[in-house]
């Protein structure tokens, strides 16, 4: 069925290539019926269609809020206790050992034997309109409460770092899956055809724990996976042309190159070789448009000042101003990692004391600034921007090898931790959720992490549980085996 | 294909069984009319009358068991049914054979157990059709009011029921509607699962065989909502997996309702208002809805399409079967007349129209057409002024209006005014002032209004620190000195004397050239930003030229770089495994050196590093040897350095040996090698590496 | 009235759209296998399988729907469609009852096949991959001698397709060595060819006999075994598993019967005094991966290992999909939830442990010290340890001088250590269940099943005449190499969601010969493939094809297909003269860009080699899970996770940024520019030198036009140091037919 569906279609583009004089002059895809949707749906058969371009745009099966997501991870797993999960009684706990009921039949990556309580370190006010609960060390990010909604009762299955990004980004806590961005732009393709339709953007020094597996297309084909762009060296691996190549040689390079491989479609009429023309034409295009698009200093002193950037470096502010710009251009996913959130206690850098309280600095203003930019453009309403961790961090003190620590810290958390989201789709000015008084366990509309994936799906307009590709005689999907819309943070 | 046609058969049970019922009736009527009389043609007509029921009876028996093998029939009642049915044609089969015996002399006997049989056969016909009319109707079909009627076949969705008055009764309009919308086609009178009736209150008190289930005020201890809210895989969840769900909406509402509960009088206006009215509910349909009905509009024309993103339009439709489109053209700048025109022909289908940062002005707008479906306008970052907001007219539906970056003004506020349906406006930005947007927010009090944040408020940052960049660290006679900063438009002004540069400072054009050693200063400065901080570099003479260098043991292939020339190439490295290092691992470092002709020497610099992470170490000792015949060479200084801390950052350093001076042309440097990894290291006694990238004898 | 309306109606619909295909071609015997099996797999399993079981009924094993569900009834009853409940539901009037439900009805013709078969008695029939191998007969056609081109063609006259003609000498040669040694002919080799000196069969045994033939295949083994130089997960340190992949080269050089293949790398340890090399085979097992990350729970990683070498070892002998077997019944294929723990046993009592220190591991040296190292030791050996204690200390002290690397292995528990499996519910460790023996699925061994199975018996069951899967299976993979496609296009799943076999008989035919006439040889395999005209057959295609077969299931030509990441690197580098054909040894680090490896906690380092490593066969290339080698990547090659049986070829622009502008085919490209720079004659000698010695054919005159224009483009720019030849050879390695296999 496929097949012949593209045939017809390899013969409306043959057409298109034959007509027009100079490949510069085509800019999209081209092609009205694509648009439109009438070729390629949401959930095709796995494989994409030999020869039709998979990254051409298709049309997401309802009427979606969201246009494009922007997500904000936070590698290393925040403290919820001392951010937005606000916990009086724990204060008054605090230095107690931790009672036997909490800790029975429980597994934790560092805390032994009998750890002590650990109230928050930092003091909350409520913030906005609606109230919303935040401490001290997010003074700018307290402005756009009304406009987030922060969900207090996440709770995972992993305990460890990989395997919880893993799950937090693909579903599963193993190696292997499509990322959400895959899966994404799989149902959804990209919006620019001038531009990758996934981009990742890390800062923090370091990739997360789980590597670039948590940007990649796992079983997907390749083409849906993240692409990394880099602040340093070339944005895009392989993007700047070689030296003593000049541009317009390049052009006429790649005119050259695509000519003779007309002559190949024209001796095996092989589909294939058409898409490979179209995608010299875009590869060409994507070495003016992914530098400009990355370029800051094109952005007027305001907004650097609006995001407090440290151009020439590679910081979450300037990838936060970035995010802005490639969303404007209409990149489809935007992956943002930010490394070093890892609060045991263990060091300085990793100490909610010390280091912690400098990553919240690195982040608070210029995450309010990209919710403020975006919504001054009037991009907030259509841009899905959600901010959080793999996991959460004990309510009680870390006490690594049964010892009392120089620094203060928490360890890995699985029963609940706290994200906000924002923007498209999303109700603003919440707090969905609730913890015990301890902070421990989630005890009120608890969303599993597929149910934000089915959520954050919806928002873009896919059914979760349609969105599948087989693999190994499954079918699987983002949701793996689960995974429910969650009504009450729908706008 | 038997099958089917006994399937078929069997359906038409319910039409002939009309037959037998009828011809019966009849017969009976003529029956009692002829009482004891004796008329010829009577006789006949009501023999004739019983054959027919009979033979009607029997085929509607047999399309009956048809039927009934298809299942899906309360067993109970169909049984009766049956039997009764069955017992009918019996009836009449031998009222037929017996009828004409009446009419003998003194059979007075014959003929009242006749009439008896008779009536029996009237009874059980009567019975029997009422179960048969129930099979299909359900119970209770007989007697059902109006009302009952109205609320059964209703089908509106609960919620929708709600918002229509405030005075409804609660249970009569919304709860029972529901619950016979979703639970009584097996909790009815008929079915009985469970022995719950839930096809009125009072049966809804009384509860199933597990005793009561509501807990009025706690919706959570009340089996109803309990066994409706446990997981769909769950044996005990109501309505079981295959029937249709309460959906999120409906959930809420028995909650709320069982919470509040009063009396079975309550109205709507009793409770507190229902928050699940505010929630959109997930697996109700309605979430996906449109926002206005699309079933009127035409799929656009594919044609104008496809010419459109040609020419760079950028043409998505909204959904699925959905003919609304989502267009842009931003980030571009040909738009021409000729392209606004192509836009006429799919302009029923535009929903959101995006022109952000395009050439998009005046006179091209103004030619565009009405477009009675756009919702959103977005003409940021364009050429439009005051002039084109009049055309906004053309627009009747629009809600989102994105002016932002445009140099429209105070004179727009009147027509921003005028549409009517404007939800929300963005004017960061604009020659809007504060005075005029308090202006529009008095006149449209619940217009959003965007003004976004005040730039001159905010925050100065401070440049990057320019960077300077030479070919090499040292020189031998003169050297070319580049600047650059991360903004090409910053001004980059330097001072050689290595006094701080100041604004006046000498203005960098073009790269220096260097022949004396300096100390160079550098300031960074640009509109808007506060000036860098300063960079500075000196610049040093190398020391003697060295004719040659060589190594004592070749280092490990990853270490060897451009051989033992990389050390004297005036050059340092940055890290280990960028090309410029030599290094060895367990051994020590042992280089010699001959210069180009004699020379007195007193002071030798090595450039080393040390990065616990790679094994590398600086040296543990290092020792000079010089020599007067290249052969024989003998110490003439070594220096001990202390074990590495752990806390030591390490990095690049360069050490510098002062000794006496001596004339010489032959040079040995030895790093010994630390040899093994401290003992706090986390590969403690692992073979260690010692590093060296650049030697310079002075 | 209204209420009996609509099932007159559905009445009326159902004897319509029975009338229109039931009379006709119902088959006279019903199979399960061709006609119910379908059914059921589409419409019914997902609520009557392995999860699912609604009321109690399950289609998945044979007995399942002739037993008395939860009212007492059994679904299907032989012979008695009208009494069988399966056919009531079916037809019910009531759309809530009648099934499927909330799914369209089933077509009238559909219905009709269910019910005769089931009025001819129900009879089962297993799938067909798990009906033993049988030796089919060949079709008889004139025409053809070669047995694989008389199947072939009886299905393409079937659908009346034409063969096409042998392909053009130059794209056949091509052809030709790109599959058997991953590598372009030299120009010389295509001359002799094109002018008949050497022949075809000539050329094949030539190839088979080249070294690069165990490179080339060990590429296609390595995504199998997931191969790589790292652990996986956060740290993602280093491990020394090359010597495993030299062992692979090996192996495929000597021909290894592929028997012997198997038993090495899953049991080698546990044959009779194994060699070094049986030992080093079991390492196909530890590419599994570990986690360091501080604060994991060894165990848990552990049995993450175990399960991968489960599922690993049924994809790739055979094509099962066990996966989902670890957390219940397979929905699909009759194997059940214990028995995924049965072989979880066999394979549950290795020593690892996601150790930090990989132990058990064994000391291996690099090739050139192999033979310095043996000696020693075997000297050693002969000393008598009372007397010469300083000689032994000394060659102790030599030999650990040498260059070492340690190889995770695979040993066997002591029998008193040995670990007690359970079943895991839902795949979840921390939830053990009962426990299990191990042994093998029944499905799989019609002989009894046997009481406890090790992990030798499980390696010679494998490859045991009884195993009707592992000849298929491995059959099909030489297959698809050869012919970018499976004769089961599934390669990794051979079960009932796997795709059946295009050419049932064909499959067949080959697995009966490889395990039988060709004792397992996969050179004698690939020989008796290559020489078929089906793979020798040009593969331009006709619209008469292109209508009639889109995507070439019938082979009326041969396929057309982008050529591996490894091939496309492999064969740049082999026509710019900058291949090395070094082999064997510890992985290499090419260029790549700076800043690409970024992990957290990791000191590993990417340090460029100069020199012959720096043009390796991609094959050498260090693998490093979290961060593999981008250009490989970008081409669709597996980041070595998880065993792949089939890569996803794939057409994205960063491809073409790779081939345009990365270092690695610049530098190619001044490399063969210089080659054409040297070539005598004029401009248009020069180029069509260089198409020839880069794509083989020669070149078309439209082309050296557009190639000429592009030269005199590039002169007319100011000189650099991408000279216009350069410009040229950058042109030749991004043109299709330059990175297809046609």
């Amino acid at each position: 069925m496929d097949e012949l569906r593209l045939l017809q279609e390899l013969n409306v583009r043959k057409l298109q290539m034959q007509t027009r004089r100079h490949f510069l002059q085509k800019c999209s895809t081209g092609l009205g019926a694509l648009a439109l949707g009438s070729f390629i749906g949401c959930s095709d058969s796995g494989k994409p269609l030999q020869g039709i371009n998979p990254l051409s745009t298709k049309l997401p099966p309802a009427f979606a809020k969201a246009k494009r997501v922007i997500y904000l991870h936070m590698a290393g797993a925040p403290s919820q206790l001392e951010l937005f999960d606000y916990k009086p009684e724990l204060a008054k706990l605090d230095g107690q050992e931790c009672p036997g009921s909490l800790l029975e039949g429980r597994r934790f990556a560092f805390i032994q034997g009998v750890p002590k309580m650990l109230g928050p370190q930092y003091s909350f006010k409520p913030y906005g309109q609606s109230g919303t609960y935040v401490s001290e060390l997010l003074p700018h990010f307290s402005k756009n409460v009304d406009d987030a909604c922060v969900i207090k009762s996440m709770f995972t299955h992993e305990f460890n770092h990989a395997p919880a990004q893993l799950f937090m980004h693909t579903g599963h806590g193993r190696l292997g899956r499509p990322s959400m961005g895959s899966w994404i732009t799989y149902g959804l393709g990209t919006e620019n055809q001038d531009l990758p339709g996934f981009i990742v953007l890390v800062s923090g020094g370091k990739t997360p724990d789980a590597g670039k597996s948590v940007w990649g297309s796992g079983f997907l084909p390749s083409v849906y996976q993240g692409v990394q762009c880099r602040s340093e060296g070339e944005p895009v691996l392989y993007l700047n042309d070689p030296k003593g190549m000049d541009r317009n040689l390049k052009g006429k390079l790649i005119e050259a190159i695509n000519t003779i491989n007309e002559e190949a479609l024209d001796t095996y009429g092989d589909p294939e070789t058409l898409t490979r023309i179209e995608q010299y034409e875009l590869a060409f295009r994507m070495q003016v448009s992914v530098p400009e698009a990355m370029d800051i200093t094109k952005e007027p002193a305001s907004m650097h000042a609006l995001y407090g950037t440290s151009p020439g470096e590679s910081t979450f502010a300037n990838n936060a101003l970035l995010a802005r710009r490639l969303a404007e251009r209409g990149v489809r996913f935007i992956q943002l990692f930010h490394w070093g959130w890892d609060a045991h206690g263990a060091g300085r850098e990793e100490a909610l004391n010390m280091g912690f309280k400098d990553r919240c600095k690195e982040v608070d203003q210029s995450m309010s600034a990209l919710l403020t930019d975006l919504k001054q453009r009037g991009m907030l309403d259509e841009t899905l921007v959600v901010w959080g961790g793999e996991f959460g961090r004990t309510p009680m003190r870390e006490n690594r090898d049964g010892k009392v620590m120089t620094w203060i810290g928490r360890d890995h958390h699985t029963e609940c931790f706290s994200i906000w989201a924002a923007g498209g789709g999303i109700k603003g000015g919440i707090a969905y959720g609730e913890t015990d008084e301890l902070g421990y366990y989630g005890i009120k509309d608890k969303v599993h992490i597929n149910d934000l994936h089915a959520t954050l799906l919806h928002c873009m307009g896919i059914d979760h549980e349609k969105l599948t590709h087989s693999f190994q005689g499954r079918p699987f999907r983002l949701t793996d085996t689960g995974g429910k819309i969650i009504p009450g943070i729908l706008a | 294909m038997f099958e089917k046609l006994l399937s078929f058969i069997g359906h038409a049970h319910p039409a002939l069984v009309h037959i037998p019922i009828g011809s019966l009736i009849l017969t009976f009527i003529l029956y009692r009319i002829n009482g004891r009389g004796n008329r010829r043609n009577m006789r006949h007509a009501i023999n004739v009358g019983f054959f027919i029921s009979t033979i009607a009876a029997v085929v509607a028996i047999i399309c009956g068991l048809l039927l009934a093998r298809q299942g899906g029939y309360d067993d109970g009642t169909l049984g009766w049914h049956k039997y009764l049915g069955i017992l009918v044609a019996f009836l009449s089969l031998t009222l037929w054979y017996t009828h004409q015996d009446i009419y003998k002399r003194d059979h007075s006997l014959t003929s009242s157990m006749f009439n008896s049989l008779f009536n029996l056969c009237m009874i059980a016909l009567v019975v029997g059709g009422h179960l048969g009319g129930t099979l299909t109707h359900g119970k209770g079909y007989l007697f059902k009011t109006e009302s009952s009627q109205v609320n059964a076949t209703n089908t509106k969705p609960a919620l929708a029921r709600l918002t229509s008055a405030t005075d409804q009764k609660v249970f009569a309009e919304i709860i029972q509607p529901l619950l016979n919308d979703k639970c009584t086609s097996c909790h009815n009178p008929d079915k009985k699962k469970g022995d719950l009736i839930l096809v009125d209150f009072p049966g809804l008190l009384a509860g199933g065989k597990h005793g009561p289930i509501v807990e009025f005020g706690h919706p959570d201890s009340s089996a109803l909502y309990i066994n409706i809210m446990k997981p769909l895989d769950d044996d005990t969840h109501m309505p079981p997996d295959g029937k249709r769900q309460l959906n999120e909406t409906e959930k809420k509402l028995l909650a709320w309702w069982i919470k509040n509960y009063k009396s079975v009088e309550d109205q709507v206006n009793d409770y507190p208002s229902f928050e699940g009215q505010l929630l959109s509910s997930a697996d109700d349909q309605s979430i996906h809805a449109f926002e206005f009905d699309v079933s009127g509009i035409d799929p656009a024309n594919e044609k104008a399409v496809g010419q459109l993103q040609n020419k760079g339009f950028k043409i998505y439709g909204l959904a699925q079967n959905n003919p609304m489109l989502d267009v842009a053209y931003s980030f571009k700048k040909d738009l021409d007349k000729k392209s606004i025109n192509l836009l006429q022909k799919i302009n029923q289908q535009i929903y959101t129209l995006d022109f952000s940062n395009s050439n998009l002005d005046d006179a091209l707008f103004e030619t565009m057409d009405p477009m009675p479906h756009l919702v959103s306008l977005n003409l940021n970052n364009t050429k439009i002024t005051d002039k084109s907001l009049a055309y906004l007219k053309r627009f009747p539906n629009l809600k989102k209006l994105n002016l932002y970056q445009t140099t429209i003004t105070d004179a727009s506020i009147p027509i921003l005014e005028g549409l009517h349906n404007l939800k929300s406006v963005y004017v960061w930005q604009t020659g809007i002032s504060a005075s005029g947007l308090t202006q529009i927010k008095t006149a449209k009090p619940d217009l959003e209004i965007v003004s976004g944040i005040r730039t001159d408020t905010l925050v100065k940052l401070k440049l990057p620190k320019p960077s300077i960049r030479t070919d090499t660290d040292l020189f031998y006679d003169n050297i070319k000195v580049e600047f650059a900063s991360f903004f090409k438009d910053a001004q980059l002004r330097y001072t050689l004397d290595g006094s701080i540069p100041s604004p006046e400072s000498d203005l960098y054009l073009e790269p220096l050239v260097i022949r004396q050693p300096v100390d160079i200063k550098l300031i960074a400065y640009k509109e808007g930003w506060e000036s860098s901080d300063t960079a500075s570099r000196s610049i040093a003479k190398a020391g003697f030229k060295v004719k040659e260098i060589t190594l004592e043991k070749d280092p490990p292939k990853r270490y060897q770089a451009e051989g033992p020339e990389t050390l004297i190439d005036l050059n340092r490295g940055t890290q280990p495994g960028d090309g410029k290092w030599l290094a060895y691992q367990k051994d020590d470092f042992v280089a010699r050196l001959t210069l180009e002709q004699a020379q007195t020497i007193s002071r030798i610099k090595i450039g080393t590093l040390q990065s616990a992470g790679q094994w590398a170490f600086y040296p543990r000792e290092v020792e000079i040897q010089t020599s007067t015949d290249g052969k024989t060479f003998n110490r003439i200084k070594r220096r001990n350095y202390p074990q590495p801390k752990k806390d030591d950052p390490g990095g690049l350093r360069i050490v510098e040996i002062d000794f006496t001076p001596v004339q010489t042309s032959f040079i040995k440097v030895i790093l010994k090698n630390l040899g093994k990894n401290p003992v706090w290291h986390k590969e403690k006694g692992k073979p260690s590496w010692v590093f060296c990238d650049e030697i310079s004898v002075e | 009235m209204k209420w009996y309306c609509p099932s007159f109606l559905l009445c009326a619909f159902l004897s319509c759209t029975a009338t229109d295909k039931t009379h006709q071609n119902l088959p006279d015997l019903v199979s399960y296998n061709e006609h119910i099996r379908p059914i059921i797999n589409n419409r019914c399993i997902s609520c009557h399988g392995g999860v699912r079981k609604k009321a109690g009924l399950s289609f998945l094993f044979p007995e399942d729907p002739f037993t008395a569900l939860e009212d007492g009834k059994p679904a299907i009853i032989r012979g008695q469609a009208d009494s069988s409940k399966i056919m009531q539901r079916i037809l019910h009037h009531d759309p809530e009852e009648r099934m499927p439900q909330k799914a369209e009805a089933l077509s009238g013709y559909e219905i009709a096949l269910i019910k005769k078969w089931v009025d001819q008695g129900a009879n089962w029939e297993t799938h067909w991959a798990f009906l033993p191998v049988n030796n089919p007969t060949i079709p008889s056609s004139p025409s053809s001698p070669h047995p694989i081109d008389r199947f072939i063609r009886a299905e393409l006259n079937l659908r009346s397709l034409q063969a096409n003609p042998q392909a053009e000498k130059s794209d056949l040669i091509r052809r030709l060595y790109l599959d058997l040694v991953g590598l372009p002919p030299s120009l010389e080799t295509v001359d002799s060819f094109e002018n008949d000196l050497i022949h075809y069969e000539q050329l094949v045994d030539r190839l088979l006999a080249a070294p690069g033939y165990g490179e080339k295949w060990t590429g296609m083994w390595l995504d199998l075994a997931r191969y790589a130089d790292t652990r996986g997960y956060e740290k993602d340190a280093h491990r020394d598993m090359w010597k495993y992949r030299d062992w692979v080269i090996r192996a495929f050089n000597q021909d290894m019967p592929f028997d012997q293949f198997t038993i090495k790398q899953l049991a080698g340890d546990l044959i009779d005094n194994p060699s070094t090399a049986d030992l080093i085979a079991t390492a196909f097992h530890r590419n599994t991966m570990n986690n360091d990350e501080g604060g994991t729970d060894n165990e848990e990683f552990r049995v993450a290992a175990v399960i991968d070498r489960v599922n690993t070892s049924y994809e790739v002998w055979q094509g099962l999909t066990m996966g989902c077997v670890q957390c219940h019944s397979h929905p699909y294929d009759p194997i059940k939830h214990e028995e995924y723990y049965q072989s979880f046993a066999i394979l549950n009592n290795t020593a690892d442990a996601d150790r930090d220190d990989q132990a058990p591991t064994l000391i291996v040296y690099q090739p050139l010290d192999e033979s310095r190292a043996d000696s020693i030791i075997q000297f050693i050996s002969g000393l008598n340890p009372g007397k010469n204690k300083s000689r032994i200390k000394q060659l102790e002290s030599d030999l650990n001088e040498l260059p070492s690397a340690s190889l995770p292995i695979l040993t066997e528990l002591p029998a008193k250590q040995k670990r007690v499996t359970r079943v895991f519910e839902r795949g979840n460790f921390m939830l053990p269940g009962e426990v299990v023996r191990p042994t093998l699925p029944a499905i799989l061994n019609n002989q009894i099943k046997p009481d406890s199975v090790s992990r030798l018996a499980f390696a010679q069951w494998l490859v045991s005449p009884s195993n009707p899967l592992t000849a298929r299976v491995t059959v099909n993979r030489f297959w698809a190499q050869l012919f970018d496609k499976g004769l089961v296009a599934t390669l990794e799943d051979f079960g009932s969601q796997g795709n059946r076999p295009s050419h049932p008989a064909l499959l067949d035919h080959l697995s009966w010969k490889f395990s039988n006439d060709f004792q397992w040889s996969v050179k004698s395999l690939i020989k008796y493939i290559v020489t078929s005209e089906t793979y020798r057959q040009s593969s331009n295609a006709s619209d008469v094809q292109l209508k009639k077969d889109p995507s070439n299931s019938w082979l009326s030509r041969a396929p057309r297909s982008r050529l591996s990441a490894e091939a496309i690197r492999d064969q740049a580098l082999a026509v710019s003269g900058l291949l090395s054909d070094k082999m064997y040894g510890p992985s290499v680090m090419p260029y790549q860009p700076d800043g690409i490896w970024k992990t957290v906690y990791s000191n590993l380092q990417w340090v460029t080699d100069k020199g012959e490593d720096g043009h390796r066969r991609a094959l050498y290339t260090y693998i490093r899970r979290t961060s593999p080698y981008p250009s490989f990547i970008t081409f669709d090659s597996p980041s070595r996770e998880y065993c792949v049986s089939r890569r996803i070829t794939t057409n994205t622009p960063l491809q073409a940024l790779v081939t345009l502008n990365d270092p690695v085919y610049v530098e190619a490209a001044r490399h063969l520019a210089t080659f054409m720079e040297n070539e005598p004659g004029t401009l248009e000698v020069k180029i069509s030198r260089g198409y020839k010695r880069a794509l083989i054919r020669d070149i078309a005159p439209k082309t050296l036009q557009t190639l000429t224009e592009l030269y005199h483009e590039a002169a007319r720019q100011p000189a650099s140091e991408f000279s216009p030849l350069m410009v040229i050879a950058n042109a030749l390695f991004n043109l299709d037919q330059f990175i297809t296999k046609s």
